[in-house]
């Protein structure tokens, strides 16, 4: 009987993690989706002008740099929980 | 031997692939996508409806505009969907034909296809590529890096400008790039979008399908034994090894592979098709049709790396209408058919009405009974329109508004004040009748808006 040949390979021989920019990246990437995703929800309901009046009158911004540092501060945010859960997810070091 | 060895030494140095360009079937299909999907994305920021952009998703006015029609705030329920749909769509075609998406759509695979071909251009074939990149860096090294370069930067950074017309009309960003007058933030958003391709495309390449990518790591999920997948026929290709051309393999004892490892070389991942299903395999058929071309000049028929599904390959049927895809159908059809059905009816006009809560109701001295509101409307038409209003109730409802007809630019909205009149022998209702308030465009019938309201009449008559 033919079967269809499947790779053999296990947990133990890939190597972990396989670089630092692997790191740099699922740090980043993941919270990068997760980024948009907030950004959209939450500026599909709230006008970051509207915000900014009610908060910050007398500074100046418009609606694109509203948008921006709104995306960046959610990118940030979630970021850093990923650099927690990779740090946690890492075997204790000696 | 030092006491604690660096960090580094515990990364697996990364092996730079240098994929080998064939021709065939396959990858004439692919050429044809790079040119349709990136054809598709640099060129529609350009296109131009009645004047206006064709697609343009304007975020500063809050507004999308997609084709003919204009999207708000408050039709997120539509992106939603969309994304939804999308989302199914990919199982569905995940579930029939594997990972079609990666080799074929997804911008990862598209792009740095386009990046490999400037690569080519400028540092030629495989063997060459890998000659350059061990030798010394002599005049023509730096040449042809510093060539392939600047190719992919001014390619990179024309895709982050690209990426900004989407957000800002673009030939108004274009103008305004020329006498570098952009926004700062159009400026980091370009050079951000521009950066991530060339990055993307440019070095890391398949190491964000295998490392990064989300979709590769649940497809699995998706695959079933009716999964058309690419897979090496072993039971005919084995056992492999050389021979020259017009020798029977069967009289060698060999099986069809000649061995030739052509297969490996093309593959932009890095793997060996024939040792099985991979999750590193992005299903782009180059190793179909290098062994295809490997096949005709052996006089072998095609096929023995092939799209196929496990099924096949152990001799049963491979059905497509099974009950996942069938599952998948209505879901995709449901979707879409609400999608479709909630844009139709989607009004143009949004009135809201507010009802003054300092008194129920007053009686006029003519003893008519009024009620104050307050008429909340947005135009979310792409043109400017005058509205009138009229009420729909009991007989003899009046309606007066403050003022009578309202201009509004599209996108725009304003509240106004608005009474209603009943004369009391019409009122049908203990305490109160539905009046419904229909904001009307003059000379434009499809442009209307109503919302039903509560007009409150005393109580015990």
């Amino acid at each position: 009987m033919t079967s269809l040949p499947r790779a053999d390979t296990t947990a133990q021989e890939t190597r972990y993690p396989p670089s630092r920019s692997w790191l740099i990246g699922i740090c980043l990437w993941p919270a990068f989706l997760a980024a948009g995703v907030a950004s959209l929800l939450f500026f599909s309901g709230i006008d970051p002008e509207t915000l900014r009046l009610q908060t910050m009158p007398h500074w100046e911004i418009s609606r694109t740099a509203g948008y921006s540092i709104g995306f960046l501060m959610f990118w940030a945010v979630a970021a850093l929980s990923s650099a927690l859960s990779i740090l946690l997810a890492r075997p204790p070091q000696k | 031997m030092s006491a604690q060895p660096s960090s580094d030494s515990m990364y697996v140095a990364q092996e730079k692939i240098y994929p080998r360009e064939i021709k065939g079937r396959y990858q004439t299909v692919r050429k044809f996508m790079v040119f349709l999907l990136l054809g598709l994305f640099y060129v529609t920021p350009w296109l131009r409806i009645e004047g206006n952009p064709a697609i343009l998703f304007d975020l500063p006015a809050r507004q999308f505009h997609i084709l003919w029609l204009t999207f708000w705030p408050q039709d997120f329920v539509y992106l939603t969907l969309l994304l939804i749909v999308s989302a199914v769509a990919l199982f569905y075609v995940t579930a029939i034909a594997g990972r079609v998406w990666c080799g074929y759509a997804c911008p990862q695979t598209v792009w740095t296809e386009v990046f490999l071909w400037m690569e080519h251009w400028t540092e030629g074939k495989r063997a060459k590529r890998m000659k350059l990149d061990k030798g010394p860096w002599n005049a023509e090294k730096i040449l042809r890096k510093t060539a392939k370069h600047a190719l992919w930067l001014t390619f990179a950074l024309w895709t982050g400008f690209t990426f900004v017309g989407f957000f800002v009309p673009i030939d108004d960003l274009l103008s305004r790039a020329m006498t570098f007058d952009l926004g700062p933030w159009e400026t980091f958003w370009s050079l951000f979008y521009g950066f991530a391709t060339y990055g993307n495309a440019g070095f890391l390449r398949e190491q964000i399908c295998l490392y990064m990518c989300p979709y590769a790591r649940f497809q699995g999920a998706m695959f079933d034994r009716e999964t058309l997948v690419i897979s090496y026929d072993e039971a005919r290709g084995e056992p492999r090894g050389g021979r020259k051309r017009g020798i029977d393999p069967k009289t060698r004892g060999l099986g069809d592979c000649i061995d030739c490892n052509l297969c490996v070389q093309v593959c932009p991942t890095g793997i060996d098709i024939r040792e099985g299903l991979q999750y590193e395999c992005i299903a782009c058929s180059a190793c179909i049709d290098a062994c295809d071309q490997v096949m005709d000049k052996m006089d072998y028929p095609r096929g023995l790396v092939r799209y196929t599904t496990e099924n096949a390959l152990q001799g049963k049927p491979s059905r497509i209408i099974r009950p996942r895809t069938i599952l998948y159908t209505v879901l995709l059809l449901a979707l879409l058919a609400a999608g479709t059905t909630g844009l139709m009816l989607r009004e143009p006009v949004r009135l809201d009405i507010l009802t003054d809560r300092n008194t129920l109701y007053r009686e006029t001295v003519e003893g008519l009974i009024e009620n104050s509101f307050t008429f909340r409307l947005t135009n979310m038409s792409r043109d400017t329109q005058t509205f009138v209003f009229a009420a729909d109730g009991p007989e003899g409802v009046m309606l007066e508004t403050d003022p009578a007809q309202v201009t509004l630019t599209a996108g725009e909205t304003r509240t106004l004040a608005a009474r209603i009149q009943l004369d009391p022998i019409y009122a049908r209702g203990r305490g109160g009748d539905d009046v419904t308030v229909t904001a009307q465009s003059i000379g434009e019938d499809t442009i209307t808006g109503s919302e039903t309201t509560r007009f409150r009449t005393p109580l015990g008559r």
